[in-house]
Parts: structure tokens; sequence; C-alpha cells
């Protein structure tokens, strides 16, 4: 419109006055600009409305976070109402704070403080409506921030942003520094924009808590155990929807809350609101218990309960969630936000969503801690005893195993414990009962126990402590004596009073230098030692008796073989008629060719034989081996009438049914059992019950029993009036004594002159043992005495050597009165002890 | 604390080091036996700018520095053509109290890059704060979006502080440009003084541009491209706008988009678009055409606000800053007059360029005038808004 005012006419001449057409046309074109720029401004204010909720909704419509929302959405506030000052605050009490704003500096304190309510706000927050305000400077109303007094406001904008709950607590206002005030148009617009808002907001909240809810969520399930779930639950739970948070757990009508977190940025308040005598309480007592125990979330302005953890006047909001399990709460999840605003529904939701996930992780934990308890019995009973409740030997291993490899300047102790005669208390009186006992010595030698000390059971009657820390053998040997001291008090089995002991055999170990399996060995050999020498004592091996109980072992071990690797054979030593010299009888004796260690003799392996049970095995062999080639033997000439005697151990006579098995051989060897003589030695053992039916059987079947090395023990009268026997054997030492000189002699062999007597008296024969000598021979067969054994006609022999015997004979002469005799070789007693008692 | 007293420099001489120097001693010993406090420097990027910053120090020592590259600058009504030299003013304390702060990464966090400078120029006062404030602030201009660092500084300093300034240049190569803070030449970045006082400071407009035709909507935008203007293609409304209005050509023998490669500047051919704002008045939009025919701005245009195509003459270029001294002066007695123009402006005055420099400082009677050609300018006063095209902003100490 670059038309100029000053134009003329084409009738008119510069400089004249203008015709009345051309001043017609000048008040037309006047009238049409102003009518012109009457509809730009009318243009401009249309657009200018329609553009603020346009570009409120392009800008809500666009993908952001709810802080680029609202700056935003405040910026084209700002422009678009040509407004100094836009800001969102919310009401905390009496006081309007601001939350987020465009043109106040950052440092401002009504973003921290606030300024306090004024008129306008108090019934902008009442209502629905926006208020437009105009002021004098200075504000004459008390609506404005003192801080701002400054930028001289002087026209505002109240809108209320609307939310789900009855009153709003949250403006969005409008400062203007021109006195324009804000039209009732743009009063509705705003309205309008502050309704879009709101949704866009709390839809962006959902968004942002979903999101994060997504990310956050599943770290719940990496706990595997209540106490850290629900700690993280308290954590994640503020965070998501920045409030304090308390996890209450339910049980029956009880409610705990051991686990509580503050509000995101808030340290915990030092018990604000918090008596520890509030937990536990009645489930009744809690906010909302009525819809949350049917599952319903609950959400409500703060009632000072224990839950809020906050003084009644403070004012807060609660919410509430149930984690349900089977129906019922199980875990209830609140959070405490201080306003008076309810949780929004969307974050309601989100809670709901969460209990959700608490409750998946919830059943993870419940899972794993079912798995973890089931293996861990599994775990236990791998490495402890059933019966006892003890360690058992692969626990012993794997302690003693991380004891020695640990470097420490102590050593390490074993001490290996068996129980005395326990054996005999299962034979006597059942496992059951045998059991019971062990459990009652484990019990008992639980009162050995301390730091550093572990006890265990490796089977049957055997236990074993194993010290971690000892100073010495000092130490094991007190210990081990503590250990037998505390076995003295009786046990009560059955109701009566029992005793038993334990025989003890300990060893130390130096770390790094020995190995469990070294102590274990060591120790097991250290306490049969301790019960060779009698029941109830401590041995204390030191490295030699160690070494030597060793070598014991690997004997006992390698005993357990011998027979089914050939290595054991009988030999036999003759019995001969003392006048004649004829053999009569030939007693057989057990020998080991060990394929490494050579000829074991028998004192030394029969008693380890004795001790493992594998006597029972090798004598029904003996008597096998005995009985054939004793059948063999009587095929010879003159030797229909041959007997073999077979030494018996009071192990096997402890056996009753074993007799009969014994008779089973004999029978099946093809001789009669009166061809047989069995030779028992003088104990204790030989009164028990056991040992006399065994040795009734066999004196029924026609077996011949005999007394051996009689003399040399005590009540060998009584034996003779309790025990069928029908042979005496004269002790070797006797026999050598009768050569002896001076006194000597004339004792020994009034003990042999006695013996016999006995013997004759009690219509008994007997033999003497022993005799070397032709000089022997001649003064036994003197004083009387029948049959002899000896070096004089031979030791024991393999059964070729014994068959060339009995084929050529004794080669002795025969006796007459007074004949005396040359020197016979040396045979030890000990040697011909085989398959004998102890 | 009296009058502020200020010394104005500048040179053209063909070496970087003597011009900085020659300008820089010219102000200095304006300034005559006052302590400097602060320094300006405006340099075609002719030079190099480090050396030119290294003899203005040389001079000036650590009194604080800020400033910019140009496409020309002026000072007490003398224009110095783009691409010719370096002017330097420096300035007295007098009742003010200055801090300078600068931050880079204005590309990618405009926003953030102005509160930084704010926070950081606050922070580099040695005093208490006074009760007004006003902030200059200078900016790479062809870097990031400007209304977002206005913005970012909006955010932190608030309402009660205005803002003025403008946006570096580079002689129209329209290259890189560069802003100064103390010794550093920076590239990416924004500077600001934050001008401490005791009294209330103005920052003010003026442009001279005219409406053509109605007011439009804008229905279709994308960042810095107008793709429809009331439903239809923004070119289309904008062509048939000015054919209807005062039929006058374009300019540069060229009257259609699309005719060539290079972009048809609108503002130079003295059309562009003046954003309606809330009081009525209009905000300048520069325009381009691109080569495809797209219409762009260099500020984004909000969407659904209100448009009309703006013409102007050189005269009324002129006539729209004669009273920008005057109410920026608000009826105090001022020691200096801190202008920012638009490039565009000079191109459109052409053979009058120089007379805008006269003209403003023939406003300003005998109070200096000090400023440069920008890429944009700034004058935040009420609302968010501080970003204009083609207009004079001025602050007045």
């Amino acid at each position: 419109m670059q038309q100029s005012q000053h134009s003329h006419c084409d009738c008119c001449t510069g400089g004249g006055t203008p015709c009345a057409r051309a001043e017609s046309e000048r008040r037309e074109n006047a009238r049409l600009r102003k009518a012109l720029a009457d509809a730009a401004a009318h243009a401009c204010t249309a657009y200018q409305d329609n553009a603020l909720l346009v570009r409120v909704l392009s800008i809500i419509a666009q993908p952001s976070t709810p802080e680029t929302l609202t700056e935003e959405v405040l910026q084209a506030l700002s422009q678009l109402y040509d407004a100094d000052l836009v800001c969102i605050a919310r009401l905390a009490g009496d006081r309007l704070v601001v939350l987020d704003a465009c043109g106040l500096p950052e440092a401002d304190p009504v973003f921290t403080k606030g300024w306090p309510l004024g008129p306008t706000a108090r019934t902008a927050v009442k209502g629905v409506e926006a208020l437009g305000r105009t002021y004098s400077a200075p504000d004459d109303a008390g609506d404005l921030p003192a801080s701002l007094a400054g930028l001289r406001l002087r026209s505002a904008a109240w809108v209320p942003v609307r939310s789900d709950a009855p009153h709003t607590d949250t403006l969005l206002v409008l400062y203007r520094r021109s006195d324009a005030p804000f039209a009732p148009t743009q009063l509705r617009g705003l309205e309008s924009v502050a309704a879009r808002l709101s949704v866009g907001l709390a839809a962006r909240a959902r968004g942002v808590l979903a999101e994060r809810l997504a990310r956050s969520g599943h770290r719940l399930a990496r706990h595997l155990s209540y106490p850290s779930l629900y700690q993280e639950a308290c954590a994640l739970l503020a965070d998501l929807l920045g409030a304090a948070v308390r996890v209450v757990t339910i049980d029956g009508t009880s409610a705990r809350s051991p686990w509580s977190s503050a509000a995101p940025g808030q340290a915990v308040e030092d018990g604000a609101g918090e008596d520890p005598g509030d937990w536990p309480r009645p489930v009744t007592t809690l906010p909302g218990w009525e819809r949350l125990s049917s599952g319903r979330p609950y959400s409500s302005p703060g009632c000072g309960s224990p839950v809020c953890g906050r003084s009644p006047e403070r004012p807060c909001a609660v919410l509430g969630v149930p984690v349900m399990n089977g129906g019922l709460p199980a875990v209830l999840l609140f959070a405490v936000r201080e306003t008076t605003r309810p949780f929004g529904p969307g974050e309601v939701e989100a809670a709901a969503m969460f209990a959700n996930y608490l409750h998946s992780a919830m059943i993870n934990t419940e899972l794993y801690q079912a798995l973890k308890k089931n293996e861990m019995i599994l775990k236990h009973r791998a490495s402890h005893d059933v019966l006892t409740g003890l360690a058992n030997r692969a626990l012993v291993n794997d302690f003693l195993d991380d004891a020695l490899a640990r470097n420490d300047p102590s050593d390490v102790g074993v001490l290996f414990c068996d129980l005395d005669k326990f054996k005999g208390i299962n034979d006597r009186l059942g496992h059951g009962v045998g059991d019971k006992l062990l459990q009652l010595v484990a019990d008992r030698l639980r009162e050995c126990r301390g730091p550093g000390v572990l006890l265990a059971r490796l089977g049957g009657d055997e236990f074993v402590f194993v010290l971690d820390g000892i100073g010495g053998t000092d130490d094991l040997t007190a210990f081990g004596e503590w250990v037998t001291a505390v076995m003295l008090r009786p046990f009560a089995l059955r109701g009566e009073p029992v005793r038993v002991s334990l025989s003890i055999g300990a060893v130390s170990g130096r770390r790094g230098q020995t190995t469990s399996m070294s102590l274990l060995r060591d120790a097991d050999a250290a306490m049969y030692a301790a019960k060779a020498k009698g029941n109830g004592l401590v041995r204390v091996f030191d490295d030699e008796a160690a070494l030597r109980a060793r070598e014991q072992l690997a004997i006992r071990s390698d005993l357990r073989l011998a027979l089914d690797r050939g290595e054991l054979v009988v030999h036999y030593q003759p019995i001969f008629e003392l006048v004649t010299g004829k053999i009569v009888a030939f007693e057989a004796l057990l020998r080991w060719h060990h394929p490494v260690r050579g000829v074991i003799p028998p004192d030394r392996f029969i008693p380890l034989a004795e001790d493992s049970g594998d006597i029972i095995p090798i004598g029904s062999w003996v008597v096998e081996e005995a009985c054939r080639h004793l059948a063999a033997w009587r095929r010879l000439p003159s030797a229909g009438n041959l007997s073999v005697s077979i030494n018996l151990s009071p192990h096997q006579m402890h056996r009753p049914a074993l007799a009969a098995h014994l008779l089973d051989l004999v029978r099946k060897s093809g001789v009669e059992p009166s061809g047989v003589w069995f030779e028992i030695t003088e104990s204790g053992t030989v009164h028990g019950p056991d040992a006399k039916r065994f040795l009734a059987t066999l004196r029924e079947a026609g077996v011949h029993i005999s007394l051996d090395d009689f003399g040399t023990s005590y009540s060998n009268l009584s034996h003779l009036r309790h025990v069928t026997v029908e042979r005496l054997k004269i002790d070797c030492s006797f026999v050598a004594g009768v050569m002896a000189e001076g006194h000597q002699r004339d004792v020994d062999r009034g003990l042999v002159q006695a013996i016999l007597a006995i013997g004759d008296s009690l219509g008994l024969s007997v033999v003497a043992e022993g005799i070397e000598d032709a000089g022997q021979r001649v003064v036994l067969a003197g004083l009387g005495c029948h049959l002899g054994q000896g070096f004089l006609v031979s030791g024991a022999v393999p059964p070729d050597a014994a068959r060339h015997l009995l084929v050529t004979g004794s080669r002795l002469p025969h006796l007459t009165a007074g004949t005396e005799g040359p020197g016979g070789g040396a045979e030890t007693r000990s040697y011909d002890r085989v398959v004998t008692g102890s | 604390m009296g009058q502020l007293r200020t010394g104005r420099g500048s040179s053209e001489h063909d070496d970087a080091v003597t011009a900085g120097d020659e300008a820089a001693r010219a102000a200095l010993d304006a300034l005559g036996d006052t302590e400097p406090a602060l320094v300006f420097v405006y340099s075609s990027v002719r030079y190099d700018l480090g050396a030119v910053l290294g003899a203005v120090r040389a001079r000036t020592g650590d009194t604080p520095l800020l400033g910019g590259s140009t496409s020309g600058h002026f000072h007490d009504g003398v224009l110095t053509a783009p691409g010719r030299g370096v002017a330097v003013m420096v300035l007295g304390a007098g009742p003010y109290r200055f801090g300078v702060g600068s931050a880079t990464g204005l590309r990618v966090a405009p926003n953030d890059v102005g509160a930084s400078i704010v926070r950081r120029a606050r922070a580099a006062l040695t005093e208490p704060l006074l009760d007004h404030a006003a902030l200059v602030v200078i900016s790479c201009g062809l870097t990031g979006d400007q209304q977002q660092l206005i913005s970012g500084v909006y955010r932190v300093a608030g309402a009660a502080v205005p803002v003025v300034g403008g946006a570096a240049s580079d002689d129209r190569h329209m290259r890189e440009t560069f802003v100064f803070h103390d010794g550093r030449v920076l590239r990416d970045a924004a500077v600001a003084v934050w001008v401490d006082s005791g009294h209330p400071l103005a920052v003010v407009r003026g442009h001279g541009w005219r409406p053509l035709g109605f007011p439009l909507p804008v229905t279709g935008v994308e960042g810095m491209v107008v793709r429809t203007i009331d439903g239809r293609p923004a070119s289309e409304v904008f062509l048939e706008t000015v054919a209807s209005g005062d039929r006058a050509s374009l300019g540069s023998g060229r009257t259609a988009p699309g005719a060539g490669d290079e972009p048809l500047l609108l503002g130079e051919a003295g059309r562009c678009f003046g954003l309606i704002e809330p009081d009525g008045s209009r905000r300048i939009r520069g325009a381009f055409l691109g080569p495809d025919g797209e219409m762009n701005t260099w500020v984004p245009l909000p969407p659904y606000s209100a448009v009309q195509v703006m013409s102007c003459t050189q005269d009324d270029l002129l006539d729209g800053c004669d009273d920008v001294p005057l109410r920026a002066f608000a009826g105090r007695t001022s020691s200096v007059l801190l202008a920012f123009s638009c490039v565009a402006r000079l191109r459109i005055l052409g053979d009058r360029a120089a007379e805008e420099a006269e003209r403003l400082q023939s406003a300003a009677g005998r109070v200096p005038t000090f400023g440069f050609y920008t890429y944009g300018e700034f004058a935040r006063t009420t609302s968010v808004d501080g970003v204009h095209n083609a207009t004079v902003t001025a602050l007045a100490l």
C-alpha cells in the first residue's frame, strides 16, 4: 500500500485545490485503508488464539520427556502471550512452590521456598476457571512473590491445572510487565492449554513410569534372598514414584516392616514419626487394609499411621499395593509422599505392575530358597553321617586337606577312636542297640568339640577328631585323655548303665608335608597299637612308631589277599611216641610266604587276622587242608590211625555255628572226626557260653580237644573241670627245664611230674612240647610221659616232607630204661602256635 | 563510581597485528587515564584473528575481552565496510560491573550453552550483584539454533535481565564465524558479558519494515523450512503477495526461484516475513528461496503463527533506526550506544550503506555508537523471544 497520500487526479493541476472527485477518492481510499487495517488486526487476533492451541497441541503431540514438554509449552506461552514470566506452581501447605518456569532466574527462592498463597491463587486452586488479574505497582493484592517485585509485574493469569483429584494443587501462572489484562478468550485458551498439558504430562509420566519400570523391574529377579529382594524393591519403587517406600510383610494377622526407603534425594529422617514399637502391628490397623486384603490398590491422603512414618500434622499422600499369594496378601508396598495430592492413576497402575514384578521375584526367591535348602540337605548328607549327624569321611578329608594346605606354624592332629568291645555289644544286644550306643557316644564326644576341632564318624565304631592347630604331641595326649575321661561316665542303654571305652590312636602332621590320607592311616595304626595294649588307652605315635604301624597295616592289608594268592601253606610237625619213636600224629602249623617280605612268623600275622576277622576263612582253610593231607597219609602203610592236631582261635570259638561248618569240612575230606584234635589255649574265653557250645558240638561229633601250653596260664585246673579235654600239652619251657642244672631242674621236673599226674588221674593223654634232644626224651619218658613233639624228630615241615617222615619213620632208637640220647634242634614254641587263640 | 568512559579505535591495516595494535592503541588513547574494565573487539575474518587478539591484549592486558567476527562494523557514525578492518572499544567500569563468560558446543546444545555463558559471566563478577543487569551476547552465527541459545540465557537469567547482541558474521562469506573471549578465538561458541547495574537497562529494537497484504497462518513448517502458508506452498504465497503489493522486482535480476544454484536472499531484495507478535508488532524473519524453490528462514517460524510478508525501501530502513538511540537512552544520560545491525540491511542499503551508521550516530547525538553487522540480532525484552533479523537492536550504557 505504497500509495501517496498527496497524489492528484488527472484534472487537477499541481498546487491547486483538489477537485471534489479527487477528494471523494481520497476519503474512499482512507476508509478502505482503515477497513484493511481493522481486518488485519482481527485476523492477527484470530490467528493468535488459534495459534496458541494448535501450537501447544503440536508440541504435546511430539514425543518428548515430561521435562521437555513442560519447557517447550512454557516457552510457547511466553512467546504467544508476550508473558515475561510463565511458571507452574504447586501448593505446599499454605505456599506456592514453582516446579517449572520460563523467565525466572534459576536461583530464585520461589523454586525452593515458594511464596505465600495469595487471594487469587487461593481462589484459583478451588475452582476450575482461569482468573485474570491486573495489579498496581507494587502488587496491591498480595498475589506475587516478593522476589519478583523488581519486575514490576502488572498483569497475571492464574490457571488451575486440572487433575483427577477433586481440587487441584497446581497452577499455571503467566505474568506480564505490561498492564494489558488477559482477555477472556485468552483465559479460556489457557484453561484448554492447562488441561491438555496436564493430560500430556500424565501420559508422559505414565510412559516414563512404564519405561523405568521396564528398565528396573527385572532387577528384582536377580535377588535370591528375601531381605535383599525387599530392600531393592523399596529403593526401586521409591525411585519410580519419587516417594518414600515401605515393605510390609503379612504373617496371618500380624504385619512387620523391617524394610523402608526414603524418597529419592531425601535423607532418611531420623525416626521422624517412627517408633520401634510400631512393628509388628495388627494388619487391621494398616491404612486401606480392607481394600488391600482383597487385592486392590489403595490411594489416599496420609493418615498419620506408622506406615506413613510421619507425624499426623504433616500432610502426605499414601499409596498401597498388595502382592497376593494364594488369594491373600503376602506383602504390601506402601509409598508415601509429602503432599495432600493423592497418587495419580498412572502411579497406582505402575505400582501395581511393580507389585507383579515383585511377586514373580518372590516366587523365584522361594524356589531358589527351596532348592538351596535341598542342596544344603544333600550336601550335608554327602558330608555327614546319617546315624550320628557327625561329619563323615569325605568331610574329614576335605577338612584335613584345607587345614594342611594352610600356611600356619601350628600342626594338625588326628585322633582315631575305636570303641572297645563294640562287636560284642552288637552281637549280644543287636544292631539296634549298637546304633543307639553309637549315637550316645557321638553325643558324648561332642562335649570335646571346640574351635578348630572336627568330630567325625568314619563308620562302624570308628570316630575321629581332627585338631586344626596344635603345638605338638603333648596336646594330642592331653586331648586324648580328655576324651577317655568323658567316656568314663556310663551310658544309659535300655535303662541300664553301660560302660564303654575308646582306644585312641593319635598322630600329628606338619602342614604342607603330609596328607590327609597319611594322617588317618597313621592314626588308625596308632589306635591298633593302643588297643593291643588294652582297652581305654591313648597311644600317640611319633614318626618311627607310625612307620612301624604302617607296616603292620600293610601286612594286615596283604593278609586279606594272601589266601587267594596262595601265599599261605600248612606245615606239619610230628607228634611221636617217646619210647618207640613212632609218629602217631601231626600238628598243623600255618606259614605265610609273603612275596616281598619273605616268611612272616605266625605270631605277627595271626593277631592281625584275628582283629580283622580274617581268621575265620583262614581257619576253615587250615582245617580243610589238614584233613585233606591226613586222609591221604592214612592210606600209607601203618598210618591208618594217624591223627592231626589243629589249633583253634578263641575268635572261632565265639561263633558256635562255625563248629558245624568245620565238622562238615572234616567229613568232606573223608576223615572221621575222631582223627582230628583241636588244640585250644588256656584263657578266659573258653568259659563263655559260645565257646562251650562250640566245643560241645565238636566233642559230640567225636572230635578230640587238646589243651595247649598247659601250666603257663592261670586257673588251668578250672579249665579241666569245665572243658571236655582229652589231652594236655606241656609247654616247652617246662620241657627245657628238665635238663637244666641245679634247683631249676628239680622245679621243672616236679612240675612236669605234677602235670603228668593230673593227666593220669583224669585219664588224659599228655604231650611234651619242645623236645630238642635225646636227654629230654629219656627224662620225660622216664617221668611217664608217652608222647612228645619237637626238633628231636622234626620241626614243622611241608606236606611232602611230612609224608616222607611217615614213610621213613622218625629214625629214633627204641628206648629202654636209662637210655640217654643226643641233643636236638631248636624249635621255638611260638613258631608252632598256629591257628591258636591269643 | 563516576560516569562511564569509553575509548574506541579502528584500523584497516592489512597486517593483523598492526591492525589490532592500532585499533587498541587508539581506543586506549581515547580512554585516557581511566582504568579499562572491558574490551570489545570486532574484526573482519580477513585477518588472522588470533594475531589480532594478541595485539589487542598486548595493549589491554588482562582486561576482560569479548567480541566476534563481523561483516562490517561501525563506531562514532563511521562504517568499516565488510572485509576491511578491526574495531576496538575499551570501557572503564563507570557505574557498571562486567563479567565475561563463554562456552562451546552451540551446534549440539544451544540451550545449555546459553545457560552456561550466563552462569560463567555472572560468576566472573567479583562483587555482590546490583539490582539490575543486562546481558550482551555474541554467538557464532552459522551454528546452532540462536533462539534456543537465548532460551538458555533466559532460563538462567530470568525475565528481569534484558539481552542484546548479535550473531557473529564473516564478511558475508557464509563459511565460518568466530567469537572472542579474552585472548581466545572460539568456534561453535557464544560469549556474554553480564553488565551489572544500579539502574534498569533498556534493550530496544527497530527495523522500518512494512507489511504487505493480510496476515496469514504458517500451516506447515519443518525447522527452518516453511512448507505451507495458509495451506498453500509458502514460496507461491510469498511471490503472489509480493506481486500484488508494490509490484517491485525481487531484485538481483532474479524474479523466480530456482533460476540458479545460489539461494535467492529475499532480505537483500527487500522482502522478508514479519512474525506478528502479541502486541501487534512484527518481528522480522529473514528468508531465502533455495535452488529447489523451498522457502527457508534463518530462524524457525513457530507453527501456526501469524505472519505477513514484509517489504522495505532503503529509506524505510534508515527511518526505522532513527528512534532507536533515544528509546535506548530511556531518558538517562548515557555514555555509549551498543548497536547491532543486520548484514541484510547493509546489502539492501547498497550504496547508502554508510548512512545507517551516520543516522544512528546522528540520532544518538554526543553519545558515541559502537556496533557490527550480524547474522542475527538479539533483543530479548519481554517473553523468551529474542532473535531478530534485518533489525537494529541496541543497549545504552
